[in-house]
């Protein structure tokens, strides 16, 4: 078990279905368990898609 | 709150959906399925359709785990509560669904019945611990999301030595319901639901991984773009939908990367498979009977299975006169062309099991989307 905070919430969830968790990182919660972790990276990739919208295809003027 | 909050900026909405107006096809209809709940959710809570040009359309599936379920297994847990006088465990969305004769988990409590809203498995093995002298049933539904922790409790169960602990197994496949919805005469007969493409579900895919997607890219020919659950997410998902369209691609994307990988949580995969196997055929509300498409508990663990220990018959059950659940899960009807919809079924006293949960399209339909539905009605059949 480990604890998360959810916002101000403060929850403990089961890390029964995740492996190399540590203190600090995020995870993705459902039904009181951690069923993965969140990967800062891939979230900093997938926030600069979203600011390229638009100029990374050919969009007509 | 990190990871949500950036996900749902204005300024990047704006943009994506600048972006999506200017790549759609002007000709082109764009109709992407949802297959999650948890994604109609997120379209209506945020205005996204709003956000999309007239011709992409959302079309809403089956993945609501709360209304697939045949109204016949909710008959048979209030069995197991009031007949054999166990303390049923469920999620708090099962609490009001309509069973047979106006019944529901909810009135059966408050006639005296034992039913108590767990939050985890863990709280319903809790209960099992406290209670030595009682018959501890968990009544587990949802599809890969839920699953693993299901199993978890199984074993965890024998690992302890709690007897009284078992489990009234629901679990559903997400793959075998997007398979039947593709194979459905609704879709191959180009008659009454067009599907262009499809939003791949978030958590599922977080435990299952981007792979059993594969099989149906490349035989129905549809691309699939998994996508988080926030309305950025679902924007930019559209967008690669819009894209592989216009392409000629049916591939699967992965929009989610920061949770879903290809291979998925292999440890909650193995975890269930040792406690679960497949069963031959499940009834899914809307559906029908679904070859292979939901899980049992295995030999080996048969004693945490309640249907073995109690006994547990099949019931045919019909949903209530007039209500259009079942083709508003296979994406035929919307909520709007139900003549329940807002008059005699709302969320307060619901007939049909969209309008409970949460996920449920009808829900998210009357808690957001029901003052703006007619006027973008107007307007679609005008296009």
């Amino acid at each position: 078990m480990a604890t998360v905070a959810l916002g101000e919430v403060r929850k403990d969830v089961s890390l029964a279905l995740v492996d190399d968790v540590q203190v600090d990182d995020f995870v993705l919660i459902h039904v009181g368990y951690a069923l993965n972790k969140v990967s800062a990276e891939e979230a900093e990739r997938t926030l600069q898609l979203f600011a390229e919208a638009g100029l990374t295809e050919e969009v007509p003027a | 709150m990190k990871y949500v909050e950036e996900f749902r900026r204005h300024d990047l909405a704006q943009k994506l959906a600048a972006a999506i107006a200017s790549e759609v096809e002007p000709g082109r209809q764009y109709n992407l399925m949802e297959f999650c709940g948890g994604h109609t959710h997120a379209i209506f809570r945020y205005g996204v359709q709003d956000l999309m040009p007239g011709n992409v359309r959302f079309v809403h599936g089956p993945g609501c785990p709360v209304c697939v379920l045949p109204i016949g297994r909710i008959d048979n847990a209030i069995q197991l509560v009031e007949e054999h006088e166990v303390i049923l465990c469920t999620y708090g969305d099962l609490m009001r669904v309509p069973a047979s004769g106006r019944r529901s988990l909810m009135k059966a409590k408050a006639g005296g019945a034992d039913v108590r809203m767990v939050y985890s498995t863990q709280d319903a093995l809790r209960i099992a611990r406290e209670n030595p002298d009682r018959e501890v049933v968990f009544f587990a539904i949802g599809f890969e999301t839920t699953t693993p922790p299901t199993a978890v409790a199984i074993r965890q169960a024998r690992a302890e030595g709690l007897k009284n602990f078992s489990v009234f197994c629901n679990h559903v496949l997400t793959p075998a319901a997007i398979q039947n919805i593709l194979e459905s005469p609704e879709v191959r007969e180009m008659g009454s639901v067009a599907i262009d493409g499809f939003f791949g579900p978030s958590h599922v895919s977080s435990v299952i991984g981007s792979r059993p997607y594969e099989f149906f890219a490349e035989e129905f020919q549809k691309p699939v773009v998994i996508a988080g659950f926030e309305p950025l997410d679902v924007m930019q998902s559209a967008l690669m939908l819009v894209r592989q369209l216009n392409q000629g691609r049916h591939e699967v994307e992965n929009e989610y990367t920061r949770v879903v990988s290809r291979e998925g949580n292999l440890k909650a995969q193995g975890l269930v498979a040792e406690v679960m196997e497949l069963r031959r055929s499940f009834e899914w509300r809307g559906l029908g009977m679904v070859p292979y498409s939901a899980l049992q508990i295995k030999a080996g663990y048969e004693a945490y299975d309640a249907e073995k220990r109690f006994d547990v018959p099949a019931i045919q059950a019909s949903d209530v006169k007039g209500c259009e659940c079942p083709r508003i899960l296979r994406g035929v009807k919307k909520p709007t062309d139900c003549k329940l919809f807002g008059t005699v079924c709302t969320p307060e006293n619901p007939m049909g099991s969209c309008m409970v949960s949460s996920e449920g399209a009808c829900a998210a339909y009357w808690s957001y989307g029901r003052f703006r539905q007619p006027e973008k009605a107007a307007e679609e059949s005008a296009a």
